[in-house]
């Protein structure tokens, strides 16, 4: 009798146990709506305009209020966002876009083609990539209240990558925000985002709260798309810029996320139970750009010379400190899951072959002429780089004038070809290849190569995918050949967030739309 | 009053000095602010086009000219990233840096005046060495590393206080008060070993004199001859620092701003200059400028009241 009860007792207990776990994880599973989720940045934006600055900054938080018509799923392939559908039409030539019905602006008002058309038009006017595009375009209107028709002046494969641009958003504004803009930036920051802009108080943070009535898509989320829900009541962005206060705070409990962190942080993160800390592999590389317009590296035997030279894990090793925080890959356009990928040049990568650049040296006749190396300590990557790549080209013969400066100088500087041979920067994510900045005349460097400029024009033109991606493969191609700048190789970013925070969606840059806190 | 009439009048060739030095070492610098407002990605064309935006592209005497003149109708110009002016970029740090300063100041009184007296008082013996120790160490210790410090033990690992960030007065005193308790005790500790050391060296010197020793000699007691005699002699010097310190924290707390994440002046110029935000730039320095000689007055009219002697 007394085994029996106490059997009893034990499934009782069970039970009650198994209800206990169960609920745990539904609770775990369960996204929750409230609480306020507090970012520490890397720094004060220069505006909250997306349209207005190609500054990443500016795309992680403006991605926030503002939608654009297309964007990127997590396999980097565009889908639509405000747009419902579209069609290509006369050979690539016509693009027209449905857009989608019922989507408010925090406003009120309904989007219609009319914003789109403001906002789209003032976009290609400002924005790198917008320019781009409309210099094909021959007329961008209005068919009827919501639909839009792209009329290009030929086939083009860039209509769709370009409206998807991650970087500098082309979001859809109201229209009259667009009217009141003019040239300028505009005052109000409103869009049919799933968070509603606040305040902006500088250097103390930048306020957003959840948008109740935001139409979010139908589909589950994917990249940068599909179905976002604000869970949060609010949101702040806030610049800390000194990374050991980021941290600090972060573990403090001040801040639930911390941004781009130093990797030596990683170890002492990782060993804090309240933390989680996530490397994200946000397709980003180190590049040292030569300048191609004037001076010594004109001479495209000495440009070979220094690539042949570098041993790139040294480099990498010397940037990021840790192995977890890099990578060695020749592809231009470095995320490895976007369908641009490709290893074609392979073989020019990291060749660490001292005899080959100094026989080059020799062809080239390089006279020991110092190289303007400029560089910055604005990002630690850049200098420590910098200073491994002087070593090593240094030791085949190269004289390196390594030049620290800070980083509003740097991009002063490489505008101007008098001032500087090279200068280090940080390539970033680019969703299709007609945006990679060091195969672009126009972009300081100055890669004018003809053959790479008629491909490129062509890739422009040509609508289908695996068409393009051929030609891609022959500009990476004719890229490593030329050797416009040193690819160093790819680093990774660290970010942190307090465990309790879920549904952060990690790609290039954090996200907080399905973001939720457990409580 | 003739005197004080003096003095603002001064202030006034001081202020075209600086604005003109400011204007042209800010512009002769190098660097852009249009670059770094268009980002990394942005074509030589474009910022060539922002620079005009910006007004950026006319010669710097015309620049010079159309700046000065904004200035004399008391117009600072606005931020080239903040969208708003700079008055009212400057305004909205002057909370968060008065009160760091304010506070850290009364700190920094609170323990540099007793720790001064007493171990002047007893020259050379233990008092005297320990606190001149903490004194030396004071001084010593860089006040960011002081700060890190604070933020490791009392933030991270006992979590009582937060670690960066300011919450302003009308959010709630205490509310306030939390966030500057690791900022003001680092600051205060610092600039306290200052006020220590001048308060000492100069009560020592005091303690020397005639009027000391006849204030002993006609029956009064130790505390008093301290207190009443040696100490209001000692303040001139003292104040004197206390205003300098005050003073230079009011453009000068950068670091403390920096670590703790305090969104002041000190912050603001650091930021403005990284950006090349001229603009502001200019107008904290003129700022800054004539907070300094305003307070230098302030400490030359309390002479007036600690030295009876003192006439202008």
């Amino acid at each position: 009798m007394k085994r029996k009860i106490l059997l009893l007792a034990a499934f009782l207990m069970l039970g009650f146990l198994l209800s206990l776990s169960n609920r745990a994880v539904s609770e775990a599973a369960d996204p929750k709506f409230g609480g306020t989720l507090r970012i520490a940045m890397e720094a004060e934006p220069p505006t909250v305009d997306g349209h207005w600055t190609t500054a990443t900054i500016v795309s992680v938080i403006s991605h926030h209020y503002l939608e654009p018509l297309f964007t990127f799923n997590n396999k980097y392939n565009i889908i639509p966002m405000l747009a419902e559908s579209y069609k290509i039409g006369e050979g690539g030539k016509v693009y027209t876009i449905k857009l989608r019905q019922g989507v408010p602006f925090h406003n009120g008002k309904e989007m219609t083609s009319a914003d789109v058309v403001a906002s789209i038009t003032r976009w290609g006017k400002i924005a790198t990539v917008g320019k781009r595009l409309f210099s094909q375009v021959e007329s961008f209107k209005a068919l009827d209240k919501y639909t839009v028709e792209f009329r290009m002046k030929g086939p083009s494969g860039i209509v769709l990558p370009s409206l998807a641009n991650v970087n500098q958003i082309p979001g859809i504004y109201p229209k009259e925000i667009v009217d009141e803009a003019g040239d300028g930036q505009v005052k109000q920051f409103i869009g049919t985002g799933p968070f509603k802009f606040v305040e902006r108080i500088p250097d103390r943070h930048i306020k957003f709260v959840r948008f109740d009535k935001y139409a979010a898509r139908k589909e589950a989320q994917s990249g940068f798309g599909g179905k976002k829900i604000p869970y949060l009541d609010e949101l702040f962005f806030i610049p800390v810029p000194d990374v050991t206060t980021r941290i600090a705070g972060t573990q403090s409990g001040d801040f639930q996320v911390g941004n781009r962190l130093a990797p030596d942080a990683y170890k002492r993160l990782k060993e804090d139970p309240k933390l989680d800390p996530v490397i994200v592999k946000a397709g980003d590389y180190i590049v040292g750009v030569f300048n191609k317009k004037t001076g010594l590296f004109t001479n495209k035997k000495l440009r070979q010379a220094a690539l042949a030279a570098l041993d790139m894990e040294a480099i990498m090793k010397g940037a990021m400190g840790q192995e977890e925080f890099y990578g060695l890959s020749n592809s231009v356009i470095a995320m490895r899951e976007s369908i641009w990928w490709t290893d074609v040049g392979k073989e020019q990568y990291n060749q660490k072959n001292k005899e080959k650049a100094k026989q080059l040296l020799k062809e080239a006749g390089y006279k020991g002429e110092p190289i303007r190396w400029m560089c910055s300590m604005a990002y630690e990557w850049m200098y420590k780089s910098s200073l491994v790549a002087k070593q090593q080209l240094e030791d085949v013969g190269f004289k390196v004038d390594l030049q620290v400066l800070d980083w509003a100088t740097v991009v002063q500087r490489r505008n101007d070809p008098t001032f500087y041979d090279i200068f280090v920067t940080g390539m970033i994510f680019f969703g299709d290849p007609t945006q990679v900045l060091t195969v672009s005349c126009d972009w300081p460097g100055w890669t004018c190569v003809p053959t790479i400029d008629a491909l490129m024009n062509k890739l422009a033109q040509e609508t289908t995918f695996e068409k393009r991606y051929e030609i891609w493969k022959e500009v990476q191609k004719i890229y490593w050949d030329e050797v416009p700048v040193l690819q160093f190789g790819d680093y990774y970013l660290l970010r942190v967030k307090q465990k309790n925070v879920k549904g952060i969606f990690n790609m290039i840059e954090p996200f907080f739309w399905n973001a939720w806190i457990e409580k | 009053m003739g005197y004080l009439i003096r003095r603002i009048i001064a202030l006034i060739p001081v202020m075209f000095v600086v604005a003109t030095v400011v204007f042209f070492l800010v512009h002769l610098i190098p660097g852009d602010p249009a670059s770094v407002l268009l980002g990394p990605n942005a074509t030589p064309s474009e910022v060539m086009k922002v620079r005009t935006q910006m007004g950026l592209d006319k010669p710097i005497h015309v620049q010079f000219v159309i700046w000065l003149s904004r200035i004399i109708h008391g117009d600072l110009g606005n931020s080239m990233f903040l969208g708003r002016s700079v008055t009212q970029a400057v305004f909205e740090r002057l909370e968060p840096t008065l009160v760091l300063v304010v506070l850290s100041s009364i700190v920094a009184i609170l323990i540099g005046i007793p720790a001064g007296v007493f171990a002047a008082v007893r020259p050379n013996r233990w008092l005297d060495k320990t606190l001149m120790f903490f004194a030396i160490l004071g001084v010593s210790i860089p006040t960011f590393w002081l700060g890190l410090n604070f933020i490791e033990f009392f933030s991270v690992l006992l979590r009582w206080l937060p670690a960066a960030g300011y919450a302003p007065l009308s959010s709630g005193i205490w509310g306030s008060l939390r966030y500057m308790i690791l900022p003001v005790s680092s600051l205060g500790f610092n600039q306290s070993a200052l006020i220590a050391r001048i308060c000492r060296s100069s009560m020592l010197e005091v303690m020397q004199q005639d009027y000391i020793r006849t204030a002993r000699a006609k029956g009064l007691m130790e505390p008093w001859v301290v207190l009443k005699h040696a100490l209001r002699n000692v303040m001139i010097p003292t104040v004197t620092v206390i205003g300098t310190t005050f003073a230079v924290l009011i453009g000068g707390a950068v670091v403390t701003e920096i670590v703790f994440n305090i969104p002041g002046i000190g912050l603001l110029i650091i930021n403005s200059v990284l950006r090349r935000d001229y603009p502001v730039i200019q107008g904290c320095v003129l700022f800054i400028s004539a907070a300094y000689v305003v307070i230098n007055l302030f400490v030359d009219i309390s002479y007036v009241y600690i030295d009876p002697r003192v006439k202008y």
